[in-house]
């Protein structure tokens, strides 16, 4: 059994109960040196944007930094997204603790392929793979305000200062050094979904790559850079898959929908 | 203007004579021959179920398919048969199992295989707004396609009265169509509208219209040229979606079961012969004309909207059904050693909107309750069961269940992740089953699911491809098996 999705930390004499945005419960104790004990957290991304490359890999210009989707795979266009995320972190897991299971859990919002109904049974198996980035990049604004629906949104806006792009880590400034951000080459987990696919669907990823991420991050937070996620369909038309980001969730009034990681330690 | 639906018999006298599944008396073999009714804008047509790729039996002793529609299983504690890269299991009862299905749309689609450049000159929409989306419908051909302006280079702009642009109906896997044919396309604008709460939005279809004499050709560039017009909103209907109750289901769903973030709810319309067989549920539902749907809903909040809504579709061909559809995806996070494998157990509803009780869209099923293997529960993981286990179940807790089917999953862990493929539905009536034992292998690791289906008349043992409406069905998601 999944253990509750309880966080218990014991630093002191004093103890507190805060809830945190995902119903976290922190207990805190004011006595002595850190004690960090088993617990668990479903920790909210903090980050996320989705980035347009044109069918020959050149940036198309548009960005999506409050857009309410992040998309992976191609349009019928072939035009390509892909999505960046990172998560909360440093505010939920404790310092010192070692990580035992990582699960990134996305809601489905749209899908690609609705030729034959919008199960899309076009392409009835699609492959996600998860991405170590080794850039920082920014969310920016664009996008902003937030829409409710994602139809429309896909193609992106047009880009502003701070966003990150196909080309941008930060418009109008620093670049990626590969167009379509810099993530190592090795994916660290993978997911296939198969039909039918269903809009409210989680899609979820959990691998022992991510818990050493994770891990890494957790020492290292200087080094932290998300994710990137990628559809191995990218090149084939029509293909994408689009779940529900931070905004998206927020514009729905539905905390449900944002994009969440569900880290368990001891 | 309606129509009355007219079978029309496409098939040879032989064939006309045989449409029934049939036991023959040869001792070991189970014979049948299935057809597959093809529900069109004209008529149903019948025809052959081809049946020449699949197979019948297990490896060792392999029955026989044709084109013609006609199986032979090998008798035994199953009948087995592979008909895509998955087996199904029926029990061995006292006649054949009758493997007909009902289609939507005209049974010969082909498909481009060349480039097929589709042109909009979509004109008269409302003042489109954000949200909004477009929807072609094509019934004789059983094509839904939601959101063709997606796949455009720029999105429609708001408070545009027409459409333009271009897309590859080929990308979109759309198929050949052929107005001399009788295919009669429609192209629809479903309108956003914000929620009574303001929390979230719906979508209903306000205009439509015929896209006169549209015809596809492989290869050649079509332009798909319509003008949209009103569609009377005559009916109305407050729904009253209880998702707190189906929250609190969720549990019941499997260990580690989360109510869903945002389940699927919609209207939906369909020829009236689907609503008495199809075999939809198997896509949920999902490939049909929508008259409305709304944005994502709270999976564990109520809300009551009222929506208005008219039907266009069945003013030029057979009679429509329009019913409430819900989808309501449960994640199950299967734990293992090497993490996680995701899995999403279904609670799914199809409900006639003329059989709504005062718009109230509740949970009509619950899962099964006390699922065992080996006679231990279901909830935690279990090994040493053994290759051919019996798995036993309790009906579920709210409606009455007609059949159940359990699918068996093979997991298989590596540094990337758990993934689970499902390699195997077996369909009873009981309340219990002995797992073939050529399914599990030993040292495998597997989750098997156990779904409850509830529908007059539905018996998916008999008849694993039909369902009428009402229907639900309820998933259990087990935790880890091993042999």
């Amino acid at each position: 059994m999944i253990p509750a999705l309880t966080d218990t930390l014991v630093k002191g004499l004093t103890m507190t109960s805060t809830t945190l945005k995902t119903g976290t419960t922190l207990l805190t104790l004011a006595l002595g040196p850190a004690i960090a004990f088993a617990g668990s957290a479903n920790i909210p991304a903090v980050h996320d944007a989705m980035i347009f490359g044109t069918s020959g890999g050149a940036d198309t210009g548009n960005a999506s930094g409050k857009g309410p989707a992040m998309f992976a795979g191609a349009d019928g266009g072939l035009s390509m997204k892909r999505s960046l995320v990172t998560f909360d972190l440093g505010s939920f897991i404790p310092a010192g603790v070692t990580i035992d299971l990582v699960r990134m859990d996305l809601v489905l919002g749209i899908i690609a392929g609705s030729g034959m109904g919008g199960t899309g049974s076009n392409l009835p198996s699609r492959t996600i793979r998860v991405y170590h980035l080794t850039t920082a990049w920014n969310e920016g604004s664009s996008g902003s305000p937030t829409s409710q629906t994602i139809g429309g949104t896909g193609q992106g806006f047009t880009i502003s200062t701070g966003d990150t792009s196909w080309h941008y880590t930060n418009y109008n400034g620093s670049t990626w050094s590969n167009l379509g951000s810099d993530f190592n080459a090795t994916e660290i987990a993978d997911a296939t979904f198969t039909t039918p696919f269903t809009v409210g669907q989680t899609c979820s990823w959990s691998s022992s790559g991510m818990v050493s991420d994770v891990q890494g991050w957790v020492s290292s937070p200087s080094s932290y850079h998300g994710w990137a996620i990628k559809s191995d369909l990218e090149t084939t038309a029509t293909s994408f898959l689009g779940w529900w980001t931070v905004d998206g969730a927020n514009a729905n009034s539905n905390s449900a929908l944002q994009p969440i990681l569900h880290v368990e330690w001891h | 203007m309606r129509t009355s639906i007219l079978r029309i018999s496409a098939l040879s006298f032989i064939f006309a004579c045989n449409a029934k599944p049939i036991t023959e008396g040869e001792p070991g073999t189970v014979r049948g021959v299935a057809v597959q009714h093809n529900v069109t804008e004209h008529g149903i047509v019948d025809q052959p179920r081809d049946l020449s790729a699949a197979t019948f039996g297990p490896d060792g002793r392999p029955g026989a398919g044709g084109a013609d529609g006609s199986f032979a299983f090998p008798a035994g504690d199953w009948l087995e048969m592979k008909l895509g890269g998955e087996r199904t299991f029926l029990p061995a009862g006292a006649s054949a199992p009758d493997l007909s299905y009902y289609r939507f749309g005209r049974g010969d689609l082909t498909f481009p295989t060349a480039a097929t450049s589709v042109a909009f000159d979509i004109s008269s929409l409302g003042n489109w707004q954000a949200g909004d989306s477009l929807q072609i419908v094509v019934p004789n051909a059983g094509v839904t396609m939601e959101g063709p302006e997606t796949m455009l280079a720029a999105p429609p702009t708001a408070g545009a009265t027409a459409i333009g642009g271009q897309f590859d109906w080929t990308s979109n896997q759309a198929p050949i169509l052929d107005a001399a044919r009788g295919d009669t396309t429609w192209v629809a604008q479903m309108a956003v509208n914000a929620t009574d709460d303001g929390r979230t939005y719906y979508r209903a279809l306000t205009r439509a219209g015929v896209a006169r004499g549209f015809t596809v050709v492989d290869g050649q560039a079509a332009t798909l040229s319509v003008a949209l017009a009103p569609v009377a909103q005559p009916r109305a209907l407050t729904l009253r979606w209880k998702g707190s109750e189906f929250a609190a289901l969720a549990a019941q769903a499997g260990p580690g079961a989360r109510p869903a973030a945002a389940p699927a709810l919609a209207i939906r319309a369909l020829p009236e012969a689907l609503a008495q067989h199809s075999s939809l549920f198997s896509r949920l539902y999902g490939a049909l004309p929508t008259l409305v749907e709304l944005g994502p809903v709270s999976g564990s909040e109520d809300i009551d909207q009222t929506v208005a809504f008219g039907d266009p579709f069945g003013s030029t061909g057979a009679a429509w059904t329009e019913f409430v559809t819900v989808v309501y995806p449960v994640p199950v996070a299967v734990q293992t050693a090497q993490g996680n494998a995701s899995l999403t157990a279904m609670m799914v509803a199809a409900v006639p909107v003329s059989a709504l009780v005062d718009g109230v869209i509740a949970p009509p099923l619950s899962p099964v309750r006390q699922p065992r293997i080996a006679g231990a529960p279901l909830d935690s993981a279990r090994a040493g069961v053994g290759t051919s286990p019996t798995l036993t179940w309790q009906p579920p807790e709210i409606g009455t269940s007609t059949s159940y089917r359990v699918a068996v999953y093979a997991l298989d862990a590596s540094s990337l992740g758990v993934h689970a493929t499902r390699i195997a539905t077996l369909d009873t009536t009981a309340t219990s089953l002995q797992i073939s034992a050529s399914v599990l292998s030993p040292g495998g690791s597997y989750v098997v699911a156990i779904t409850a289906v509830a529908g007059d008349g539905v018996d998916l043992a008999a008849r694993p491809f039909s369902a009428s409406l009402p229907y639900a069905s309820a998933d259990f998601v087990s935790a880890v098996i091993t042999p």
